[in-house]
């Protein structure tokens, strides 16, 4: 990951150099947010620019074919036993290519699975992974292309933060995730309001997005997954929509997991902030394990991300 | 009896919201509607420093009235635009995204100012997205 990231600023500081020396554009003209509002989406959980749960072909930030763009975000989400924090930062260098970083964290609530978690990780009750992505705009563009829709290439390399537990649950500590999403914005499409669509096809082995390690003692092999996202701008800066994704379910030890799905309303009062809000159905996080009376069952959780870009 | 529930239904459709909807043209109010979008659009995208430079040596009138003719047509209101293709009338301009962008957000900056309700706003707006390719010929990667 070390080389992709020198790769990527040799390649920006190549760009640069270029863009400066064909027509002195200047620094300001490159950061000036170029793209139409809400057309970077919002962070999605594992960093990328997306939805809430669904990585989209969308560059994260504003910037255009000729400009940089960025973001960063935070989330928070509840489902009243246990709850998950997310943080991250990502770069996309002339809607071609983006590259994030992000560390998300679900704490047990000092219970369940957060018992062996505690005894095997220092103490701590908390499951945490970092996960850095690249995304590769392969070709269309969401927004000015009448019938192709934009599509982009992904990859998240994702790191455990509990090897011991992970490993003892029978999983891997690291694990990387493929996808290839394709998003569409079709104008006028629903009461008069425009929409956004996208599918992924994900190949991965990620045990709840990867908090609970890659793989299992039984299968170690990646599953084809599936998301998707709707969306209907009911005006420019405000979207109500909802996701669904499949997720990998052969990790008997703990319990599988369920398919995630939601539902989200996202604001973007100007370029620069946003701020989503969204209730997420997460299904069983731990069945397997559940002490009796204190089940991980049908975890629903309030989910509150803020982001600002340009 | 049939005749009469059958009747009695088409009548009540506009009750229902399924009246005959009005055709862009109408909800941007025809003629003088588009007239009036057309001339704050201009006067915005002319005051914009993000583009105005674009506009220094523009006949006003004369794009005015190319824009009021392209804007009747793609309403599906009762004209036809007869200018040069987008390709031929941007050829040379050296025109970014983002000033393809900084334009679209003028003119939605104009439709509100004169209230075109948002689905003939979006209509307009998805038969302008993909000038996008002819307009924009100073591209990066």
């Amino acid at each position: 990951m070390k080389k992709l990231l020198a790769l990527s600023a040799g390649f920006l500081m190549t760009m640069l150099a270029t863009a400066h020396a064909q027509d002195e554009m200047t620094l300001p003209d490159m950061v000036s947010s170029g793209r139409l509002l809400a057309t970077g989406g919002v962070s999605e959980l594992e960093g990328a620019g997306g939805g809430g749960i669904v990585p989209w072909a969308l560059i994260t930030g504003y910037g255009t074919d000729r400009q940089i763009g960025g973001s960063v975000f935070g989330t928070f989400a509840d489902t009243g036993k246990l709850y998950a924090t997310d943080g991250g930062i990502a770069v996309g260098l002339f809607n071609r290519i983006e590259f994030s970083y992000a560390r998300y964290s679900l704490n047990l609530g000092n219970q369940y699975l957060g018992v062996v978690t505690q005894t095997l990780n220092h103490g701590s009750d908390t499951l945490s992974e970092n996960i850095e992505g690249i995304k590769l705009r392969l070709f269309g563009d969401a927004v000015y292309d009448e019938y192709v829709p934009q599509v982009s290439a992904g990859v998240l390399f994702q790191q455990s933060q509990n090897k011991v537990l992970v490993n003892y649950i029978g999983a891997q500590s690291t694990g990387e995730t493929y996808y290839l999403a394709a998003t569409k914005v079709l104008f006028d499409a629903f009461l008069g309001r425009d929409v956004l669509l996208d599918a992924d096809l994900i190949e991965t082995k990620a045990n709840q997005l990867g908090l609970l390690g890659f793989g299992s003692s039984t299968d170690n092999g990646y599953h084809a997954e599936f998301a998707g996202s709707a969306a209907v701008l009911i005006n420019r800066g405000l979207a109500v929509g909802a996701e669904y994704r499949t997720m990998p379910r052969d990790l008997k030890s703990v319990g599988p997991s369920s398919n995630y799905s939601d539902i989200f309303l996202a604001w973007f009062p100007c370029k620069h902030v946003s701020i989503t809000g969204a209730y997420a159905f997460l299904g069983d996080i731990a069945s397997a394990v559940d002490a009796p009376g204190k089940s991980t069952r049908n975890q629903n959780a309030f989910y509150l991300s803020a982001q600002l870009a340009f | 009896m049939l005749r009469i529930i059958l009747a009695a239904s088409i009548f009540s459709l506009p009750a229902l919201g399924f009246a005959q909807a009005a055709t862009p043209y109408d909800e941007f109010g025809g003629e003088a509607g588009i007239h009036q979008v057309v001339d704050d659009f201009v006067a915005t995208v002319t005051a914009d420093p993000r583009i105005d430079g674009y506009f220094a040596h523009a006949h006003i009138a004369h794009l005015k009235y190319e824009l009021r003719q392209q804007f009747c047509a793609l309403l599906n209101g009762p004209c036809s635009y007869t200018g040069k293709d987008m390709k031929a009338a941007h050829q040379g301009m050296n025109i970014t995204q983002a000033a393809f962008n900084a334009l679209d957000e003028d003119l939605n900056a104009a439709m509100d100012k004169n209230n075109v309700p948002i689905g003939a706003q979006n209509y307009l707006t998805g038969k302008l997205a993909p000038m996008e390719q002819p307009v924009v010929t100073k591209n990066g990667l």
